[in-house]
């Protein structure tokens, strides 16, 4: 074996000329490539928008607004960061799977996920508004019942009981019933939807990028950059970013894109701590001392080496902060309410506690909890997948 | 300095600081290399043998300049290496390749090993990918896999097989010198004399310089041309293997070498195992550092111990110095071994005999004068002044061991070792007879 290949690998390295080669230029990837492109065309039509007459019709809330803007630019990076990726490595994406459908629960919520991310984005790109319909307000769920006449005026379902108590029962039209000005509960709580998948995504497009750079530069190099990032991550943990909203609340006014931004921007501390502690570790790891000693630049080594080991950590932490945002979300909506584009926020539609009219909020406050549960338990299971040492 | 010389390394040396506070002021450093010069000719194999922490390793990083050297000069073929351009940089390290001990941290664990392997390529420039997959894929079949494990990852394959990946990698530029840190150390006996072969098959191929570092005496006789031994950052001997193994100068390599695993079970009760630990090499002992350990101290002129028991005066010698002498511990001691009923009761006389016997001095010494000077000392100790007992011994059981740091010079047997034994031609006998003595006892 070693005979016959001594001629050839010589023959190679001979046609090889070192000095001709020279530098490695930057290869800009196929999924790089496209990526641009994708964020270039939504320029394009972000601009288009913008300074033209014509109003493009993408966002089913009023024309497209900042917060469908963000929202479709999160989405572009969620598929190039994480979908993209996950089909380009089909061996790899197939054995996390096999590691974590063993986790039967994780899988279920996964699934719920999955339900959530289309019925969220179609409500927020496709969907209209639930409308009010005063003619069929106050109607029950499916399965419950109300005084027909006195409190549901009209009935859409069936009708029983004396000339003197009638009731009113659910029907197929409203399965959830509908609220006091005849919104279908079902069509609030998919809007809901959309409202928590945009606080979720937004928010992670801002904080991944933002956490990831600053715990690899602290991580990477150490010493007084260390020093002066994680000292900063620290003041930021310590000023809540609760108290930053409702201060810039006041001066700019609430709105879900000021909650967003603001937490976007103040959430990422913990997940770059989580970065930094891992980079530190990995930059100990001999690969990267073999890629340095073959030549290996600062940026290559966190480019080839870094950036890819850590990216389960991001996803990982990223993935456990999301059900504390849609619950700050959330809570914002149950107190204030929020100015622009009047959000048909789970929250808000909980300030509608009427025992009579339970459905009203039970519907949103059961799917608040399922979303939240279900974000909690991928991100525990994704942590078990992605990080099998932890559990060793 | 001949022309076939690839690398010379003079001087080199690496500090760690030890800092403290908010201004990281230098409170100490830790010297793992400490000065340290040798040369590869091209073509063949350096072993640089010593326990571990003796700052092998650091300066096998430092030479390639994965850390920069606090001091020192090294020249690969002829040029400076440190002030480069960048091109001349790239150029050293896509002519220097290095493989860890440790196969499993040496690869990513995202890459497959093909990309692994391929990596150093792309980082010089080749970037046409077809090329790229079938230098590698034969660079593999050269060390002994497939082609087809170009795909495989990391994790799928063995430790042998990793080391030979990681061979792969390291040579998969046509470097021509090889660095291979304790190449063998975490495999097993079995794939450690197939790595080894690989290794000098490798070399035959493709005419590499090795620097083979390794804690092994048998690894390095097996492979190499030369072999330098080193001990807490300082080479203490270098000569050809053959020599060295042979005719040893230095009373560490005699004792690296009766550390060797010997197959035939008669000789085995000749071993003689060094005692104690390396010393903290932000703290490295006066004078020779081996001296702490060294079975082979010159005892001063004036007496004439046994060794062993002049082994044992120095150790109490140290324990003084470095105040770990602790008399309330033996004190102690002595009662959990029902020596007495408590710690209070002990008389003075009592704990003489204690320490006398925790360093392996007998209760009276031949030499009267000798012995008073260490009775002396002793009651000092026991009396609990340690300065006044250090400074008696010092004086009277004086040693250039403890003084002075020996130079690495040229010894009679055509090598050269760091050792006062060898300081003065005359006392050359003296010299040989401590050094057979230390072997046979």
């Amino acid at each position: 074996m070693a005979v016959d290949s001594d001629a050839s690998i010589d023959a190679q390295f001979d046609a090889i000329d070192w000095e001709e080669l020279g530098e490695e230029r930057p290869v800009v990837g196929r999924r790089t490539g496209g990526f641009l492109v994708a964020l270039g065309l939504l320029a394009l039509l972000f601009l288009y928008d913008r300074f033209t007459g014509y109003d493009l019709s993408i966002g089913a809330w009023y024309a497209p607004s900042r917060l469908d803007w963000l929202f479709v630019l999160s989405l572009v990076v969620f598929a190039f960061a994480i979908v993209v990726p996950a089909v380009r490595n089909r061996d790899r994406t197939m054995q996390y799977w096999r590691r974590f459908r063993r986790n039967r629960l994780a899988v279920a919520c996964a699934a719920y996920l999955a339900v959530f991310f289309v019925l969220g984005t179609a409500s927020l790109l496709v969907l209209d508004r639930p409308t009010t319909n005063i003619q069929y307000a106050k109607q029950p769920a499916l399965f419950a019942t109300v005084e027909a006449g006195t409190v549901a005026i009209n009935c859409a379902g069936d009708v029983t009981g004396t000339a003197v108590q009638q009731y009113c029962h659910g029907s197929l039209q409203f399965p959830f019933g509908t609220n006091s000005v005849g919104q279908s509960v079902l069509e609030l709580v998919v809007a809901g939807m959309g409202v928590s998948l945009l606080v979720a995504l937004v928010t992670s497009m801002l904080m991944v990028p933002i956490a990831t750079a600053v715990g690899t530069v602290a991580g990477y190099f150490g010493g007084w950059v260390d020093d002066v990032l994680m000292r900063y991550v620290d003041i930021q943990q310590t000023v809540p970013a609760f108290l930053v909203y409702i201060v810039l609340g006041f001066v700019f006014g609430q709105s879900l894109f000021l909650i967003v931004l603001v937490f976007g921007l103040l959430s990422w501390g913990g997940v770059a701590r989580l970065v930094r502690s891992e980079v530190t570790q990995r930059r100990e790891e001999l690969y990267i001392t073999a890629a340095e000693s073959a030549g290996a630049s600062r940026l290559q080594i966190i480019r080839r080496h870094i950036l890819p080991n850590v990216s389960s950590t991001v996803l990982t932490a990223t993935t456990r902060q999301i059900p504390l945002l849609i619950l700050t979300e959330a809570a914002i909506s149950f107190i204030v309410v929020l100015g622009d584009e009047n959000v048909p926020s789970w929250g808000q539609m909980l300030t509608d506690l009427n025992m009579e009219l339970w459905w009203v909020w039970a519907f949103p406050l059961a799917f608040l909890v399922i979303t939240v549960f279900s974000f909690s338990v991928v991100g525990d299971a994704l942590r078990d997948t992605l990080d099998p040492r932890g559990n060793a | 300095m001949s022309d076939d010389t690839l690398l010379s390394v003079h001087d080199l040396t690496k500090h760690y600081p030890i800092t403290e506070g908010l201004l990281a002021r230098e409170v100490g450093r830790v010297r793992a290399v400490d000065g340290i010069s040798f040369d590869i000719r091209r073509g063949e194999t350096l072993g640089l043998v010593g326990e571990s922490g003796c700052g092998k390793s650091t300066a096998a990083r430092s030479l390639l300049r994965l850390e920069p050297p606090t001091d020192g000069e090294i020249r690969f073929d002829g040029e400076i290496v440190g002030n480069q351009t960048d091109d001349e940089r790239k150029r050293f390290r896509r002519r220097t390749g290095i493989i860890f001990q440790d196969p499993t941290s040496s690869f990513d664990p995202r890459l497959s090993i093909g990309e692994s392997v391929a990596e150093p390529l792309a980082l010089h420039g080749l970037r046409d990918h077809d090329r790229r997959r079938s230098l590698v894929e034969t660079m593999l079949a050269e060390v002994g896999l497939s082609a087809d494990d170009y795909d495989r990852y990391p994790h799928e394959l063995s430790g042998g097989q990793k080391q030979r990946v990681a061979l792969a990698r390291a040579l998969v530029s046509n470097p021509e010198l090889l660095v291979a840190d304790e190449p063998v150390s975490a495999l097993d006996v079995s794939v450690e004399a197939e790595i080894l072969a690989l290794i000098e098959r490798l070399q035959t191929t493709f005419g590499l310089s090795i620097l083979l570092i390794s804690h092994d005496m048998s690894v390095v006789r097996d492979v190499c041309d030369r072999v330098a031994v080193m001990y807490l950052g300082e080479i203490v001997e270098r000569g050809p293997t053959e020599a060295v193994f042979a005719d040893p100068q230095h009373p560490y390599t005699r004792a690296l070498l009766a550390s060797m695993t010997t197959p035939d079970p008669t000789r085995r009760g000749e071993r003689a195992e060094l005692s104690g630990t390396v010393p903290d090499p932000a703290d490295p002992p006066p004078g020779c550092r081996f001296h702490t350990r060294c079975p082979a101290v010159i005892q001063p002129p004036d007496y004439d111990f046994d060794q062993q028991v002049w082994r044992g005066i120095l150790d109490l010698r140290i324990a003084l110095r470095n105040r770990t002498l602790d008399t309330e511990r033996l004190r102690t001691r002595l009662v959990t071994e029902g020596d007495a009923e408590h710690a209070d009761e002990i008389s003075g006389a009592e704990l003489r005999t204690a320490i006398r016997a925790a360093h392996d001095i007998p209760d009276e010494l031949h030499d009267a004068n000798a012995e008073q000077v260490l009775s002396a000392a002793l009651a000092e100790i026991v009396a609990g002044e340690l300065a006044t007992a250090e400074e008696r011994l010092n004086e009277s059981f004086a040693t250039i061991c403890c003084r002075e740091q020996p130079a690495l010079e040229e010894t009679e047997a055509g090598h050269r070792a760091a050792c006062h034994l060898h300081d003065v031609g005359g006392e050359s006998s003296t010299a040989e007879s401590v050094l057979s003595g230390q072997q046979n006892g």
